[in-house]
């Protein structure tokens, strides 16, 4: 009789134990850190590039308007599998936000990013599409400014611990000089277990 | 008489599973090999399809780390790239999982290690092979024309490399600790029997001297931290070719006459320092060669004098314990050689062996294995004496059996892995064409695609298996290509290969 007991009230115990999903505000996140980067390291790490960026006035065309950016390669230089995109988006967006600067999708290392720029000019002399419509040549802006990068990581014991230094270095590049008018790097830095591998 | 039952049947049945689990494995690692020899890579994987568990479901990857690695390595072999690197991540989970097991289950696995042996712990791979599972999934990355993962991997490689010196240390204190925590019987007859010299002159006429071992200067993976200098030296990142520069100079080091490491590093120092261009150099093309099969462990079993802690008195007893030694399988005879167009003749030249590799790693590990090995001992003759004294020469029978039964050493080890590597440096021909040939007869003709940097990626485990040539981009920019080249063995060199690996 009492073995039935002790199991439902263990079962009730487990059940009473589980992690049920719950909603996370992003601006007051202090859960647990892991030796990874995440999504809070690449929000700052996005944020201190840029308003160091703005505050240098690199990206201020002293001929007024604004400045056409691409963004060209990041290289992850860690151990984790991370995509770069991530934390480049989130410097976009602070960086069109600004108004001082637009991105181009319509070149970038690896092809346009968005391939439509070009596929809607194959719609010159088609009698299907209105022509008044379509995509004059020469109207697509080169870009004035590149973005290029490489996030590294160290990793090093100190103490019994483990130390993961991650390095956010980015340059800006004058693609009519080929001088580079900016270069910031960030550090995020973290210490925890050495019991493992960091990834 | 009910205690000496209970305690004959406990013994009975831990011995029964320590018998079964040590055969299934052994049983496996046949049935691997001899496919593995064969150069049926699907075959072999097929092998070490893992287990359930008892309830059906599959098993957690550090209860499967083993198969993993196996298989991993098979269907890379046979071509397979996507199924290599998603079953070597979760090998990658496996080891994370082992290294960071929660108190209860490292006591657990400690307490079986003790009472039983080594081999009944879940696998824990020797720390060359973490650095080779990541130096692997670098290559498959590259293979797939994925230079982006393949960073990744060869800095994991790179990481783990740096981590086996801290490893070993922490390795060595923690069996400390455990044994400083209580001063008991068994603790003392461990500690005791540890410091005395009649112990150490055991081994050494039993086992030998770990000191007299060929080993490098310090724990290295010659061929890993070299194909990460490889990948470093390719890179378009002016950044790279200093790390280059450091990965290969520290190879050429451990092997002084290895010719094109030598030129590799000066190439890599020449290019940091801006004394040589890439553009001067021209294509390159590096020849690496996986020859053999690895080596595997055998067990040595002897008795040793143990010093035994009862009360306040002490005494000697002789008790069996069993070590893992490491042995060396054979490499292909044959020589693998290239040939250009011109009839000039590339021998790569040998360096990274295994075996040398893992008797470094071994003599950094060996008091933590010797240390286990004393303690089970020790423990398994405390409860032979306990039972004499409780249950007469019954209880001291059982016992006894139990231990004879339980003292095995852990021979497991990933066997996919080769003897030693080869490697040859050549310009590209202007034809992009480079003749393969095994003791002079012409095992196939390689087509070189016209990158800056190609690799020729070549492993062949025994005569009677294909060479599996990858011709791969350096820079991962282009996926590769990946074939087999048959030669014609001996029968009687085959049979020998075969006979080794089982």
């Amino acid at each position: 009789m009492r073995l039935p007991l002790i199991l439902l009230a263990s079962l009730a115990l487990l059940a009473g134990c589980a992690t049920t999903p719950r909603y996370v505000d992003p601006a007051n996140d202090d859960g647990p850190v892991s030796m990874a980067l995440d999504y809070r390291d690449f929000e700052n790490a996005a944020r201190r590039s840029v308003d160091s960026m703005l505050e240098s006035g690199a990206v201020d065309n002293p001929n007024g308007g604004r400045y056409v950016l691409v963004v060209s390669r990041i290289v992850n230089d860690t151990m984790q599998r991370l995509d770069t995109d991530q934390l480049v988006k989130k410097i976009r967006v602070d960086l069109l936000r600004s108004g001082r600067v637009v991105t181009t999708t319509a070149v970038g290392i690896d092809g346009a990013e968005d391939e439509m720029n070009m596929l809607s000019r194959t719609l010159r002399d088609s009698d299907e599409f209105d022509q008044r419509g379509v995509q004059k040549k020469g109207t697509l802006q080169a870009p004035d400014l590149s973005l290029s990068g490489k996030i590294l990581q160290r990793n090093r014991k100190v103490g019994r611990e483990q130390q993961v230094e991650y390095y956010v270095q980015l340059s800006l590049t004058d693609l009519a000089t080929g001088l580079a008018l900016w270069e910031d790097e960030t550090q995020v830095i973290k210490r925890g277990s050495n019991a493992s591998v960091s990834w | 008489m009910t205690h000496t039952i209970k305690a004959l049947a406990v013994a009975t049945l831990a011995l029964g599973l320590s018998g079964c689990a040590a055969h299934q494995q052994r049983s496996q690692m046949e049935a691997f090999n001899a496919a593995w020899v064969q150069g049926d890579y699907l075959g072999a994987a097929a092998t070490m399809e893992a287990t359930a568990t008892l309830t059906g479901g599959d098993k957690a990857e550090d209860k499967q780390l083993l198969e993993l690695l196996h298989q991993a390595e098979a269907h890379r072999l046979a071509g397979d790239t996507t199924t290599a690197i998603s079953l070597y991540d979760r090998a990658e989970t496996g080891m994370k999982l082992d290294d960071t097991t929660g108190l209860a289950a490292g006591l657990l696995e400690g307490g079986k290690s003790v009472l039983l042996n080594d081999a009944e712990r879940d696998y824990t791979p020797m720390l060359a092979e973490t650095v080779l599972v990541n130096t692997y999934k670098g290559l498959a990355f590259l293979q797939e024309g994925n230079g982006d993962h393949a960073r990744i991997e060869f800095n994991r490689a790179d990481d783990r490399t740096r981590r086996a010196v801290d490893t070993f240390a922490e390795e060595i204190a923690a069996q400390q600790e455990a044994m400083d925590e209580e001063a008991d019987d068994q603790q003392q007859s461990i500690r005791q029997s540890l410091e005395s010299d009649e112990l150490h002159e055991s081994i050494a006429d039993n086992y030998g001297e770990t000191s007299q071992w060929s080993v490098y200067p310090e724990f290295i993976v010659p061929s890993a931290t070299y194909l990460h200098g490889l990948f470093f030296l390719a890179s378009r990142d002016a950044g790279d070719l200093e790390r280059a520069a450091t990965s290969l100079k520290r190879v050429a080091e451990m092997s002084p006459g290895n010719r094109t490491l030598a030129a590799d590093a000066k190439l890599a120092t020449a290019l940091a320092a801006g004394k040589e261009t890439r553009e001067a150099l021209g294509n390159q093309v590096w020849v690496v060669y996986e020859n053999g099969l690895g080596p595997v462990a055998e067990e040595t079993r002897f008795d040793v004098p143990l010093l035994l802690f009862h009360g306040n008195a002490t005494s000697p007893a002789y008790t069996g314990i069993a070590l893992p030694r490491y042995a060396n399988r054979s490499a292909v005879s044959e020589p693998l050689t290239l040939r250009d167009d011109n009839g000039e003749t590339i021998v790569p030249e040998p360096f990274s062996e295994m075996g040398k590799v893992i008797h470094t790693e071994m003599q950094a590990r060996f008091p933590a294995v010797l240390g286990r090995a004393v303690a089970s001992a020790a423990i398994k003759a405390l409860i032979q004496n306990a039972a004499a004294e409780e249950m007469g020469a019954v209880g001291q029978l059982g016992t006894a059996l139990f231990a004879a039964a339980t003292t095995q050493a852990d021979l497991r080890s990933w066997q996919a892995i080769p003897d030693h590597w080869q490697v040859a440096r050549v310009a590209r021909p202007d034809s992009g064409r480079l003749t393969l040939e095994a003791d002079g007869t012409a095992l196939g003709e390689l087509n070189l695609p016209d990158w800056p940097y190609t690799l020729v990626y070549v492993k062949r485990p025994s005569a009677h298996s294909p060479a599996q040539v990858s011709l791969i981009d350096l820079q991962g920019e282009h996926g590769g290509e990946q074939f087999s080249l048959h030669g014609t063995p001996s029968d009687n060199e085959t049979d020998e290969l075969v006979a080794d690996a089982t």
